[in-house]
């Protein structure tokens, strides 16, 4: 439990949360939940938990904490403009296809890795 | 008179053309009833660059009418548009640019800050045009200080500052630049200017170090790639716009590190694992798209207007240095030959501008009336002449069309010169400097004494090439000796630093001609090569048809020479001033009718066309020539040019009856010029003083001294630290189609032209292949 948390509290402070923003978490493990919470917790911050969102239009946060880089490149093709995406958990050895110039730099998008100092 | 009709429906790009002349009228009669008329450059389909007419109305509420002096290129992303490369949307025809300065010349209304005659840059919809119309907000006053040159990047400076911006880039961070093109450097100088830390650059090749001189460290993957790793960059600014770039940028980021995506990096990347990509290192990647620029500022971002204002403080504060960043100043009616070099990727093209001031006023700015239906069109649509035998000849010929060359020295002193050779040419070389203003012939040298006291006059006449190579009064040396003694006597004359002519070809072979370059270009002297006949009259009032798009697209070159050469010819030249078998032999020589004669026409074709040959297939034939003689007397050779033309190029010696005739027909999408007496031409297109489809021809022409004109041009050249007009590279292109015809025509195939460029090209694009990406 304690690497949920640590890996937790590095993707809050790299989110770089703003009052009022819409968050959008994908995933359905323990760190899912552990983020929940943390979003929550921040009062006045109004959180979203979804796991098969219809659309994304006015989300600000994604935390992507699942190992299917898949669901990666298809939340980069449908983030919405200025999106921060927060990758949150490992892929293992898992790859994938990606067109960064359509989606991260036509879009503005922010991508951020985040692990825990041990599995860097 | 025979006369063709072409259908509007096939006419090139005519819907388009008329469907804006269209909107231009109706709004324009809303808006007052003027119409404004100037040049614009655009590409009617991918490959192509053309030169056409711009109506525009009067500036609409908020909108500003500028009339431009300069616009900016951005060599990669206008390379990838006109290739249609991978990841484009380019649609055709479409007009290029975005970036460029001027003077407002009309403002409509809702427009306070601004007032007629100011000087400003405009981003956005100031294309490469002489007239834009753009939205205020994207119009910029100009400080006093900042040069029309510099702010013209406007756009370009705007988008890397925001990239650095978003990237987050703290005074003392640690930078990488991936790419060093021109984007790249102007990020290097950006980040000089906000006090950045120490910068790397990275690029493909050593190529553009020389630029990068402001980066304390300069990566070349292609040498030291592990390099890479030992980076630590806090922040990587990605401007290469290929997908290998962003691994490289990964490599290069410190842990907890920023990549800006700046580039457009078109395509996609393969097999990415998060893991490795992004989250090991706890990485951020960010888009930097100029659209992320907003018009009003939010809490994070700045405003558009506040970037522009901050890059034009910088500029007025000469913080940046765009000029060094500018290699070409094109003039616009030269765009399409210079959007073909773009486009086969010619590396040397940095930064390009276009010099709309050096558009005829008429051309560049009128007022006309709504009301006028678009003369050019009509023109375009009208019955031509196919019969070119019988051409109106033009009283008074327009300058631009028929300029004799400046044969009036600008640099002050001369250029003290002296004759290695000195059989026949060596007579009218001699004569010519004697007749040039800025050109002293002091000495003479020939293994024959009394040749040489001939040629030198009063000057310093000797047998031996080192007593006159030791002369401190001989600053040139103008070699007119068999071929293959160009090369030595010409790497001699350079080691003692004399600026180097050969009597053309520039050598007798290609590796020669290489060793020749190089010789020169290590000691720092000139080299030119003697085809002066470019610089006959009629040659360049060819060059300017072609070069001002009148005859469009180059479709098809011919050219035809006959000689009668007599049988001495092999064992005394032309004149039998001196007896010397050279010219009978492929080791000395290096060919026959094509090298000693044709020369000088592919030389003229090369100047007329502006492309390069790419492939040929030839066959040479010894025909009907003296015992012993090994070189070729009749060549015909099948040639395809780098823009797709085909030509054919035919040439005898043994022409009895038909001495020095030379004919060249040179044919394109929009009209024809032919080359043999009496000149003559045709253009559909629609230009100021001629009718279109009608032939025309100039009668009499002024006779001129070409050999003599060729010196005070190299002389000028020389004396004002410029390259000579015709040089040592011009020399070694024509080698090359020779070199080709000769292999061709061995061989029994047809064979690739030997061209640098072309190779560089190759190389570039084998480098960025996927197979490799994975090294990169």
């Amino acid at each position: 439990m304690t690497e949920t948390f640590a890996l937790t509290a590095r993707a809050m402070d790299k989110a770089r949360l703003r009052r009022g923003e819409r968050v959008l978490i994908i995933g359905d493990g323990p760190v899912t939940q552990a983020l929940a919470t943390a979003t929550a917790d921040r009062e006045g911050l109004p959180s979203v938990v979804e796991n098969a969102p219809e659309t994304l239009v006015g989300v600000a946060i994604i935390f992507v904490a699942t190992g299917e880089p898949s669901t990666i490149a298809a939340v980069l093709e449908r983030a919405p403009r200025f999106a921060r995406i927060i990758l949150v958990t490992s892929v293992a050895e898992a790859t994938t296809d990606v067109d960064f110039y359509r989606t991260v730099h036509l879009k503005c998008l922010e991508l951020v890795g985040v692990s825990l100092p041990a599995s860097a | 008179m025979e006369a063709a009709r072409i259908p509007p429906s096939v006419r090139p790009h005519f819907q388009d053309r008329l469907l804006r002349a269209g909107v231009a009228r109706v709004k324009s009669v809303s808006r007052g009833g003027t119409l404004w008329t100037g040049t614009e450059i655009f590409w009617p389909r991918a490959g192509v660059a053309d030169v056409g007419i711009l109506e525009l109305p009067p500036p609409a509420r908020g909108e500003v009418l500028v009339k431009t002096d300069v616009t900016a290129v951005s060599p990669g992303t206008e390379r990838a548009l006109l290739n249609l490369m991978p990841g484009t949307n380019a649609r055709f025809p479409m007009r290029p640019g975005y970036s460029g300065t001027g003077t407002v010349l009309r403002i409509g209304s809702g427009v306070a800050e601004l007032r007629v005659g100011d000087r400003v840059a405009c981003t956005e919809t100031l294309h490469h045009a002489s007239l834009a119309l753009v939205r205020a907000s994207r119009v910029f006053r100009l400080p006093v200080a900042v040069r029309s040159e510099d702010a013209a990047f406007l756009q370009l400076i705007i988008i890397a500052l925001h990239g650095l911006r978003r990237a987050r880039v703290n005074q003392g961070d640690r930078v990488a630049i991936v790419g060093a093109g021109l984007v790249g450097q102007i990020v290097l100088q950006l980040s000089r200017a906000i006090e950045a830390g120490a910068v790397t650059m990275i690029a493909s090749t050593a190529a553009k170090q020389d630029l990068a001189s402001g980066a304390d460290h300069f990566i070349d993957l292609s040498r030291d790639g592990a390099a890479v790793d030992r980076v630590n960059a806090d922040v990587v600014i990605e401007v290469a716009g290929t997908p290998e770039a962003l691994p490289v940028a990964v490599r290069a980021a410190a842990p907890q590190g920023r990549i800006a995506l700046l580039g457009s990096t078109r395509g996609i990347n393969r097999r990415v694992n998060f893991d490795d990509f992004l989250r090991h290192k706890e990485l951020s990647l960010i888009g930097a798209h100029i659209s992320g620029l907003e018009d009003t500022p939010s809490a994070e971002m700045s405003s558009y207007r506040d970037v522009a204002t901050e890059v034009l403080a910088l500029l007025a504060l000469r913080r940046l240095d765009m000029g060094s960043l500018v290699s070409d100043l094109v003039n616009p009616l030269a765009a399409p030959p210079f959007y073909r070099r773009l486009c086969r990727g010619d590396r040397a093209v940095v930064g390009a501008l276009f010099d709309w001031r050096q558009v005829a006023e008429r051309e560049r700015c009128r007022r006309t009336l709504a009301v006028g239906v678009p003369g050019d069109m009509l023109r375009k649509g009208r019955s031509y002449d196919q019969n070119e035998g019988s051409p109106s000849i033009i009283s008074k010929p327009p300058t631009w069309l028929l300029d004799t060359v400046d044969s009036q020295p600008h640099a002050p002193g001369a250029l003290r010169f002296a004759i290695v050779g000195c059989g026949g040419m060596a007579v009218r070389h001699a004569a010519a400097i004697r007749a040039a203003a800025n050109a002293r012939l002091v000495a003479a040298m020939d293994l024959d004494e009394r040749l040489a006291r001939d040629v030198a006059g009063d000057g310093f006449a000797t047998t031996r090439l080192e007593e006159l190579l030791a002369r401190d009064d001989v600053d040139a040396v103008l070699i007119v000796t068999p071929n293959h003694l160009h090369e030595s006597i010409g790497v001699q004359a350079a080691r003692a630093g004399k600026h180097v002519i050969v009597e053309k070809p520039i050598a007798h072979n290609l590796a020669s001609a290489d060793r020749l370059i190089a010789a020169c270009r290590d000691a720092g002297v000139a080299l030119s090569v003697g085809y002066s006949f470019r610089y006959s009259p009629e040659i360049r009032a060819a060059r300017r048809l072609v070069e001002r798009g009148l005859i469009g697209r180059l479709l098809s070159v011919q050219l035809t020479c006959y000689f009668d050469k007599p049988p001495s010819y092999f064992g005394s030249g032309y004149t039998n001033r001196t007896h010397s078998d050279w010219r009978a032999s492929c080791e000395t020589a290096g060919g026959g009718v094509l090298v000693m004669n044709m020369s000088h026409q592919l030389d003229q074709i090369r100047y007329i066309v502006g492309q390069d040959l790419t492939r040929v297939s030839a066959v040479t034939g010894v025909v009907d020539s003296p015992q012993g003689v090994d070189v070729e007397d009749v060549v015909a050779a099948a040639c395809e040019f780098e823009g797709g033309a085909v030509g054919s190029l035919f040439g005898s010696c043994v022409a009895r009856g038909i001495a020095n005739q030379i004919e060249i027909r040179i044919l394109g999408e929009h009209g024809a010029i032919v080359l043999d007496p009496p000149f003559r031409f045709m253009t559909l297109r629609g230009v100021a003083g001629l009718a279109s489809g009608r032939w025309y021809g100039f009668g009499e022409l002024p006779k001129m001294d070409v050999h003599s004109a060729f010196i005070v041009r190299f002389a000028d050249a020389v004396l004002s630290g410029r390259t000579p007009e015709v040089s040592g590279d011009d020399g070694r292109a024509i080698q090359a189609w020779m070199t080709a015809v000769y292999e061709s025509a061995r061989q029994g195939r047809s064979v690739a032209v030997d061209n640098p460029l072309e190779q560089a090209c190759t190389q570039a694009l084998a480098a960025c292949s996927p197979g490799r990406s994975g090294q990169v």
